[in-house]
């Protein structure tokens, strides 16, 4: 696969990388030119409290920003971003199992790339589950005794 | 080189296998029976370190696997030997230090397993994709066991340090490797080395390219902590527990240096050879962060009253001498780097595992603790001595022979850099002794302090035992017997400079 990236990328010229240069330019007018747009049009106020309150819908803050949290909260974050990760590159490994790379660029036969494919994902989710279970039996998913 | 050849890679599958399987026996067990996983992880560890032993002597030149994405030659098989028995030390370490904690036992030896095997697979590494994957392997796992202590303010404010620091290093590194596949169209490091780099020095893509490099540099260098990503260490090695910063001051030191010397050797080889003027004025950025890492971490080593904190900032210095190698960039310059490595090894384990016995005892890591430690526990004490000695490079131990090969190799370049280079690391050499002797002055000249905590230490576990005696007669041995190690490193540096 990674071949045809080679092709595509040995011949490059700065000229190339322009979109890049572009979208760099884009970043920095929009940030300035925001902050400068305020800073010209708007009415300059003397702050006071209610203007340093921080803005929540309207409502009025209840309470500090800086409390704490339960660690199992993080627990569960953490765990949700390992399997979601894993939904990320599951979906597309499923969607192009074999497709788009011609026979004999990588592997002689198709049967030998599908082999591959599947095999380097059994590995996979093998490392994942076994990881899994070892969350389960953790408890780390048990909310009243973790 | 388009072959499989999965076999090859048997000490990290074997690795991988009795991590999965000490994973499987720490969710079966209940918090006060990991024996188990101990077994599991002491068991990969030593077969995988045996078969690289193994796969030393049946080498021929440089074999690949995973079509080319995975090398073995003798350079790859010197590291994984010493990760290997920094691993074993470490953990033994770990078994005495575990005695002290209630609870953790299973992870704490599943995250150094992880992190043996990051270290197995950077000895390997052929592109940057695979480094990048191995390098956050060791990292990740190192995260999580600066932060082990979970109730120690200290160790948590050294795991917060640590990785906010640590991803953005990481950010650099992979914000340079796209830089370098960007220039060169390839990931593979032999592409760089035999015709990418030179190719495209000469054209728009050499400045990308240089830019990457750079960028590859930052990330790395926060690895081996030179100046200036340095400012972590301190903390992160006070804060850690005492067989993690043993682990880190060499496993993870080592590792930056095995990749730093591929990338280098792969990005800057090319325009060496072919005597661009780049090629210089690189040299003469590695020799200024070589003598600002010197000078950093010898001086602020000479203020510090707590042992770990002043390892820390000496393991800085260490990083500069070893930074002089690179900057050599020659087969002497990478044989003295490897047999400096080699050295290091046996020193700085063995006065990391007087640290956690002491520290077993006194709980503390003020060196005003260590006074009367000559009288209380000779052996320990000898052990220290001779490790700290080494470390500051007195004759005939082994840390000297180390900086004798790097100021040979650096003096033998002849230009002014090289000179001023060697002057300034000689000066650094010169501080050390100062603060080395101050503890060793503390150990034998000090009376222990009245009712003070300093007692003989008894009990001692047998793989300690073991420990303390090998790194002293290897500190010793490295120091006598120079040439057999000396032609291990000649063979590894020539496998490096092949490619």
């Amino acid at each position: 696969m990674d071949h045809l990236l080679i092709v595509a990328a040995r011949d490059n010229a700065p000229v190339d990388y322009l979109p890049v240069f572009i979208l760099l330019l884009l970043a920095v007018v929009l940030s300035v030119s925001q902050l400068a747009i305020s800073w010209l049009l708007g009415k300059r106020v003397e702050t006071n409290e209610a203007k340093d309150e921080p803005y929540e819908c309207g409502i009025e803050a209840d309470g500090h920003a800086h409390t704490r949290f339960s660690v199992k909260f993080y627990l569960v974050a953490v765990l949700f971003i390992l399997f979601d990760i894993e939904v990320v590159f599951l979906y597309p490994w499923a969607v192009h199992f074999g497709g788009g790379v011609p026979d004999g660029v990588v592997f002689e036969t198709r049967g030998e790339l599908l082999g591959f494919l599947f095999a380097e994902m059994a590995v996979f989710l093998t490392i994942l589950f076994l990881g899994w279970y070892w969350v389960v039996k953790k408890k780390a998913l048990d909310w009243e005794e973790a | 080189m388009n072959e499989w050849n999965i076999g090859l890679a048997m000490p990290e599958w074997i690795l991988a296998i009795s991590a999965l399987v000490a994973l499987f026996l720490d969710a079966r067990t209940p918090y006060h029976r990991k024996e188990g996983v101990g077994n599991a992880v002491w068991i990969g560890v030593i077969v995988a370190t045996l078969w690289s032993i193994m796969q030393g002597f049946g080498l021929d030149g440089k074999e690949y696997a995973f079509r080319g994405r995975y090398g073995l030659d003798a350079f790859s098989v010197l590291f994984k030997v010493i990760f290997g028995i920094t691993a074993m030390f470490v953990m033994a370490m770990s078994d005495t230090w575990l005695k002290r904690v209630d609870r953790g036992h299973g992870e704490f030896r599943l995250l150094t397993i992880f992190a043996t095997m990051g270290m197995f697979f950077v000895a390997s590494v052929e592109d940057f994709a695979t480094l990048f994957v191995a390098l956050e392997l060791i990292t990740v796992s190192f995260y999580c066991l600066t932060a082990f202590k979970r109730n120690d303010v200290r160790s948590i404010e050294a795991g917060i340090k640590y990785i906010v620091l640590g991803a953005l290093a990481s950010a650099f590194l992979l914000l340079g490797i796209a830089f370098i596949y960007g220039a060169t169209g390839s990931l593979l490091l032999r592409d760089l080395a035999s015709s990418g780099a030179a190719d495209q020095i000469g054209h728009a893509g050499g400045a990308l390219l240089q830019f990457g490099v750079l960028l590859t540099l930052v990330g790395l260098g926060f690895k081996i902590a030179a100046v200036p990503f340095q400012v972590w260490t301190p903390d992160v090695y006070e804060g850690a527990a005492s067989p993690v910063t043993a682990f880190l001051s060499m496993g993870s030191k080592a590792a930056g240096f095995v990749l730093l010397l591929k990338v280098v050797r792969a990005c800057l080889g090319p325009m060496a050879d072919s005597g661009l003027a780049a090629a210089s004025s690189w040299g003469a950025l590695i020799a200024l962060l070589a003598g600002l890492t010197i000078l950093y971490g010898n001086l602020g080593a000479m203020w510090q009253g707590n042992l770990k904190r002043l390892l820390g900032y000496s393991s800085i210095g260490h990083a500069g001498y070893l930074l002089m190698g690179v900057m050599a960039f020659n087969h002497a310059g990478f044989t003295a780097i490897l047999y400096y490595l080699m050295a290091y090894l046996f020193t700085v384990l063995g006065v990391f595992a007087v640290v956690v016995l002491v520290n077993g005892l006194t709980k503390s890591h003020r060196v005003d603790d260590y006074a009367g430690l000559g009288r209380t526990n000779p052996f320990l004490a000898l052990v220290l001595t001779c490790g700290l000695l080494s470390l500051a490079g007195v004759p005939p131990l082994a840390g000297f022979f180390g900086k004798f090969l790097i100021f040979r190799a650096v003096i033998a370049k002849g230009t002014v850099v090289a000179y001023s280079l060697a002057a300034v690391g000689s000066l650094g050499v010169v501080v050390s002794m100062y603060y080395y002797l101050c503890v060793v002055k503390r150990i034998y000249m000090h009376e222990a302090p009245e009712n003070g905590p300093m007692k003989t230490i008894s009990g001692i576990s047998r793989p300690m035992m073991a420990v303390l005696w090998i790194c002293l007669i290897g500190i010793f041995v490295l120091g006598f017997f120079v040439q057999p190690f000396m032609s291990l490193a000649e063979q590894a540096a020539s496998a490096l400079l092949a490619g």
